[in-house]
């Protein structure tokens, strides 16, 4: 007779009521663990702070871990790896919700601009993060990047990736050519000297290409930059731009590209076996190559080398960010995380070491580390190399449009590869593309640039 | 009577709310359902409609903008060529899908055959692969210097084919081909099952009759399929006008070469995911989804009528 009673019981109160009230109680029980660790943040009571992000940076963090909980006892980290797309785009749903994003959150710099611009993130040059005082400390376009239009610091730099290109010192040697750095830099110092060298290493009888992709040669110059001028006017069309596509086209036509995409299964077999010979990359490919990018049983130590990308050497490929969202209630931990992981030359060079993240913080630069020889590299000083790109990387425009306008960019570089087409009008194509396609962003960003003034 | 009549609307509403609090457990039984589809149904339904006349990024407060998205809809070449791309490989593949499909189930269900449950476990298996392996093994039979069908093309001496390249003429086959084979088993399964729904005295009464094998088809087979006819075809149209997979498998979110594979529903996931404009995405869906309305009522006039007259 019990459930009879209950029943009736419910019947009197309402179905609703007794939702309501079963709702209520659910959101009580959910609030009160959350509410009690923030009102004893001051006691003893250690902070757990979750950190979103995408391999291999859960390595990197894991180099310096022991040394961070040493110095702050009280904050624990729940480090949580996901696909890079998908945390951006968990990340994005989670601020437009206002709630369920991590307290920091890593953001790379093909997805910055789309969180420049927008609220959700802290600026990060408020009291109490005074992230200030380490702008002289970075690399300059890096911190350029993560600036708001109206002037805000909303993620904290992390690593950058100075391109240069890797190639294969043995196959280089099997066609005749010089396989010391010094030679081949020398030999590629320009994009007509680049595309000899390729032309002579192509065979496809033997199914060996130089590079994978013609669209590399424009893509060098052009990685998530320079799509704009500094009035945002679309500048893609210009001579720079105009003369690295004909170089590109003349690579094509030479046949030195083998027309596979980067990142796809194919590209990974030709790596592997031998039939691509020269690979563009930032800083961090050379962590690739050592890693998931080795074929099993193939033992690539010593037949690597790294030189400079022609004519403008100071190019830049990749690279991520810290943020901290608004919503989180830990912020004072958070920050101390991401100061501590990027503002900080030993836990910077720990996961240099670990996973070839070059550090965006210049006094990093200052250590032994720098000058070892790579014996992977052949026995080449490479991080010196890198070094000395990233201080040759001049200040670049970065815009809230990038993701887009890098978009229909290469798309009309392909485009005019593929077709043949004249690359002026190809380019002046892109930008009318471009200025049509951003319009709407265009307008939001710069009210909220004029806003700032 | 008459004055009963006019008290009707009042009292059913209230009798029929006392019926619902009268059989309140059955309808927290059934509740589940309907709480899930309104927070992840209905919900998102109506607010992208809101969505729809707004400009929102995702962060920033959202601001009407009355029918501009929809007046860039019309103005954005993008769209129309992804509409283009989606009308073409949704009914060049679907030709052979829905005939092949027919015919498969046919002789799938056929007496003749044997090992049938085999055939229907192995049309269906794309179905239920994941997606992941499905790029894989598709990745490696359209590599364009090692994949598969290349090394046979050159092997038999015929040129090999530049799949992504050129204009991006050979893109659109590729996730034709794709999608057949993804999709045909689905539809064999349900003709399938339309079939052995299918009275089997009719068949007999044929074969005493000595109808061959064709005539069995076409006039016991395919006229009492109809129903089912007109229920896949509706089905296909939402498939054909939401490709999403299998171009983004291929050639990822800009559709390859002159955009040759962008399909509606990739563009506005670019939107959407990729740029954050929100609103426009959205607009972009409305419009998606009126042209699946239309067509399907089209099948169903056309279908449906002459099921009638039948």
């Amino acid at each position: 007779m019990l459930h009879r009673s209950l029943f009736s019981t419910a019947g009197r109160l309402g179905l609703f009521k007794l939702l309501a009230l079963l709702v209520i109680l659910a959101s009580l029980a959910a609030c009160a663990p959350a509410a009690a660790p923030s009102s004893g943040a001051a006691g003893s009571e250690p902070t757990t702070i979750t950190v979103w992000g995408w391999p291999a940076a859960d390595v990197a963090f894991e180099s310096f871990t022991a040394d961070f909980e040493a110095k702050y006892p009280d904050i624990k980290l729940d480090v949580q790896m996901m696909p890079t797309a998908d945390e951006h785009t968990k990340l994005l749903a989670a601020l437009a919700a206002g709630t369920g994003a991590p307290d920091v959150a890593m953001i790379e710099i093909n997805n910055i601009d789309k969180f420049v611009a927008k609220g959700g993130l802290v600026n990060l040059l408020d009291e109490p993060f005074n992230a200030g005082v380490y702008e002289k400390d970075m690399v300059p376009y890096k911190w350029a990047q993560a600036t708001t239009p109206d002037g805000r610091l909303v993620a904290f730099p992390w690593d950058i990736g100075p391109s240069t290109f890797f190639y294969r010192r043995d196959l280089l040697e099997q066609a005749g050519l010089p396989s010391d750095p010094e030679s081949v830099t020398k030999l590629m110092s320009t994009w007509p000297g680049f595309i000899d060298v390729a032309t002579k290493l192509t065979d496809p009888a033997k199914q060996r290409w130089a590079i994978n992709a013609a669209s590399d040669i424009v893509y060098s110059n052009y990685g998530h930059r320079n799509f704009f001028d500094a009035d945002w006017n679309c500048v893609v069309n210009n001579e720079r731009a105009v003369q690295l596509l004909t170089y590109a086209q003349q690579a094509r036509a030479a046949g030195i590209d083998a027309k596979v995409a980067t990142w796809g299964p194919e590209w990974q077999t030709m790596l592997g076996n031998d039939s691509i010979a020269i690979q563009l990359g930032g800083a961090w490919f050379g962590g690739f190559l050592k890693g998931w990018l080795k074929p099993e049983g193939v033992d690539w130590t010593g037949k690597w080398g790294v030189v400079e990308v022609p004519e403008d050497p100071g190019q830049n490929w990749g690279g991520s960010f810290m943020a901290i969202p608004e919503q989180s209630e830990k912020k004072d931990a958070a920050w101390k995380f991401i100061e501590y992981a990027l503002a900080n030359k030993d836990a910077q060079n720990k996961m240099f070491a670990a996973v070839d993240y070059f550090p965006a913080y210049i006094p990093a630069f200052d250590d032994p580390l720098y000058k070892e020889a790579d014996p992977f590299f052949g026995g080449q000083e490479t991080r010196a190399l890198w070094v000395d790109i990233a201080n040759k990387i001049k200040p670049f425009i970065t815009t809230p449009m990038d993701a887009q306008a890098e978009q229909i960019f290469m798309s009309w570089v392909n485009k005019a590869l593929d077709e043949n087409l004249d690359p002026q009008q190809a380019m002046n194509d892109a930008c009318v593309e471009i200025d049509q396609q951003t319009a709407g962003d265009k307008a939001e960003a710069l009210k909220l640039r004029e806003q700032s003034k | 009577m008459t004055q009963l009549a006019t008290a009707v609307p009042r009292r059913r509403s209230v009798s029929l709310w006392r019926e619902m609090r009268r059989n309140w457990v059955a309808y927290a039984y059934i509740a589940p359902f309907f709480i899930l589809f309104a927070i992840f149904g209905a919900f998102p339904i109506l607010f992208s409609l809101y969505l729809s006349f707004q400009q929102w990024n995702g962060i920033s407060p959202i601001q009407f903008v009355g029918l501009e998205n929809y007046a860039r809809l019309l103005a954005d070449r993008l769209f129309w060529l992804s509409l283009w791309n989606t009308v073409f490989i949704g009914v060049i593949a679907h030709i052979p899908i829905l005939f092949g499909a027919l015919v498969l189930a046919f002789i799938v269900n056929s007496s003749l055959i044997r090992w049938k449950q085999f055939y229907r476990a192995a049309y269906f298996l794309p179905v239920v692969t994941a997606p992941v392996a499905v790029a894989l093994v598709f990745g490696t039979l359209y590599g364009v210097r090692f994949g598969l069908i290349n090394w046979v093309l050159t092997t038999v001496g015929l040129p090999a084919i530049d799949w992504w390249g050129g204009t991006g003429q050979w893109i659109k086959p590729a996730i034709i081909i794709l999608f057949i084979w993804r999709w045909l088993g689905w539809n064999m399964i349900i003709y399938l099952a339309g079939i052995q729904g299918i009275n089997p005295e009719l068949y007999e009464v044929a074969a005493i009759d000595g109808a061959s094998l064709r005539q069995v088809f076409f006039h016991i087979t395919l006229p009492l399929l109809r129903p089912i006819i007109l229920f896949t075809l509706v089905l296909s149209t939402v498939g054909a006008m939401t490709i999403f997979d299998e171009p983004y498998m291929l050639v990822g979110v800009t559709g390859g070469a002159n955009n040759a594979g962008l399909t509606t529903a990739l563009y506005l996931y670019n939107n959407a995911f990729q740029f954050a404009h929100f609103g426009y995405a959205s607009a972009i869906a409305y419009v998606v989804s009126a042209i699946i309305v239309l067509v399907s009522v089209f099948n169903i006039r056309v279908f449906g009528r002459s099921q009638t007259e039948a």
